[in-house]
């Protein structure tokens, strides 16, 4: 029973690995749309002239969000698969160490069972070991998730001067407040995806922690 | 596992078949194993569904650290699937195969073990007293494939060449071989695909000296009945599936 959890703990790690993929593919669509969002405000606001000269230092800081949240993604992504390869390797050793312990019980009778012991210890600390790593990298991937929603932390403020400065673009304000708009919903979207990602980490961290040998 | 000594002179080979384990709907195989003072070797080890069954046999003969060297005749599942789940207990073993299968067997889970690629021309190995020949067996069925022949023990480990599919609890040696090619017809007609792959190992195995001809499923053929079953697999007809 505790084996068939294991398998399952396995499962619970790929499903989880693979929905973070494919939240963060949805995180990097929208970054994506970001940066092209931003390069128009940028025509708009060198067109509008000194009127718009408040709103250029904002579409710069958009920008660099957008880069670092699609670099984030890109390493994120990276370290949910190696999460997944180890979490397959994982299950190498458990359904290895299942196998030995059969040979353990039928072969009680061999005269040379207990040459076997020091495999099936050293599977074990594998197995461990490999329990702790997978633990860890759990965590380092929530942090580096961690590190999107820093990046995306200022964006209400940035929000709200936005709208001030594009108040102030005259006949190009309405182009720049629907920008100012776009990003406010596009970093709550982000910040949405990436607690969901965040969320489903921590379960899968709690299955892992439970399982003993 | 049935484990059957066919060879004890100074080192030993032994046949590990006849599992009753082994679940329904999975061909039977035959394992062997050549035990000497200074290493031993598992010829085709087996698949996964085997693997407990076989490795708990062999404990009964050797210790998990005394086996120095696996050989796998060609890639199939049914030979070396079990691999790795075999090298975490053999972690300095040496696995000779057909260069040609070695990125393939990789598949099986394998990270650590040696590789010792067998050239297409063959090779030989010595694992203590007993001298081994790696013979080309190429489209027997498998594109890259190659036999042991231990020269003193006279015996031809043949792979896939001389199986049989039986019913479970066969005997290990061929009693009647008439009766017996029936059992090997279809098999060979239908997994050997080249009459030209089959001639030429032919010529080449009837210059050696064989007592026991050892597949790698069904029975084992031994004295006249090896040249009986040379004579019989040169008339055949193989490659049939071909319209």
């Amino acid at each position: 029973m505790l084996a068939k959890t294991k398998v399952n703990s396995t499962e619970s790690i790929l499903i989880t690995a693979a929905t973070v993929t494919a939240e963060l593919s949805k995180v990097r669509n929208i970054a994506k749309e970001m940066s092209i969002a931003v390069m128009n405000a940028k025509a708009i606001s060198h067109r509008a002239g000194e009127v718009a000269l408040g709103f250029r230092p904002i579409t710069d800081f958009i920008d660099e969000m957008a880069q670092d949240v699609m670099q984030l993604v890109i390493k994120i992504s990276r370290e949910a698969f190696q999460l997944s390869q180890m979490a397959i390797e994982r299950t190498h050793l458990l359904n290895t160490e299942q196998q030995y312990r059969r040979v353990l019980e039928n072969a009680q009778d061999a005269p040379y069972v207990d040459s076997l012991k020091p495999a099936v210890e050293r599977i074990q600390k594998q197995y461990r070991e490999y329990q702790e790593i997978l633990q860890k990298n759990i965590v380092r991937l929530s942090l580096l998730l961690d590190d999107i929603q820093s990046s995306t932390k200022g964006s209400q403020v940035l929000s709200t001067t936005s709208r001030v400065e594009a108040s102030q673009a005259g006949s190009f304000s309405s182009s720049l407040v629907v920008v100012a708009e776009n990003l406010e919903q596009a970093t709550d979207k982000i910040r949405a995806h990436v607690k969901s990602s965040q969320n489903k980490l921590d379960n899968v961290l709690e299955i892992i922690k439970r399982e003993k040998l | 596992m049935k484990a059957t000594k066919i060879f004890d002179n100074k080192y030993q080979w032994y046949v590990f078949a006849r599992d009753p384990e082994k679940k329904e709907g999975i061909i039977d195989t035959n394992q062997y194993m050549i035990k000497t003072d200074s290493g031993t070797m598992l010829l085709d080890p087996g698949g996964i569904e085997v693997f407990a069954s076989m490795l708990t046999a062999v404990l009964h003969y050797v210790n998990v650290d005394e086996i120095t060297d696996l050989f796998a005749s060609h890639q199939d599942p049914d030979i070396i699937s079990s691999l790795g789940l075999w090298e975490e207990a053999l972690p300095h073993a040496k696995l000779h195969t057909p260069w040609l299968w070695e990125g393939f067997i990789r598949h099986f889970g394998s990270k650590n073990i040696s590789f010792a690629p067998i050239a297409d021309e063959g090779g030989t190995v010595d694992l203590g007293e007993a001298h081994l020949q790696f013979i080309p067996a190429h489209y027997l069925h498998a594109s890259g494939n190659f036999h042991v022949y231990d020269e003193n023990a006279r015996i031809l480990f043949s792979g896939d060449v001389g199986a049989a599919l039986e019913p479970e609890g066969a005997p290990m040696y061929v009693e009647d071989f008439n009766e017996h090619a029936e059992k090997m017809r279809l098999f060979h007609q239908r997994w050997m695909p080249s009459n030209r792959a089959k001639q030429d190992w032919i010529n080449r195995v009837r210059s050696l000296d064989i007592d026991i001809m050892a597949p790698q499923h069904g029975r084992l053929f031994k004295g006249d009945d090896v040249k009986r079953f040379l004579d019989w697999f040169e008339k055949l007809d193989v490659g049939i599936a071909i319209a």
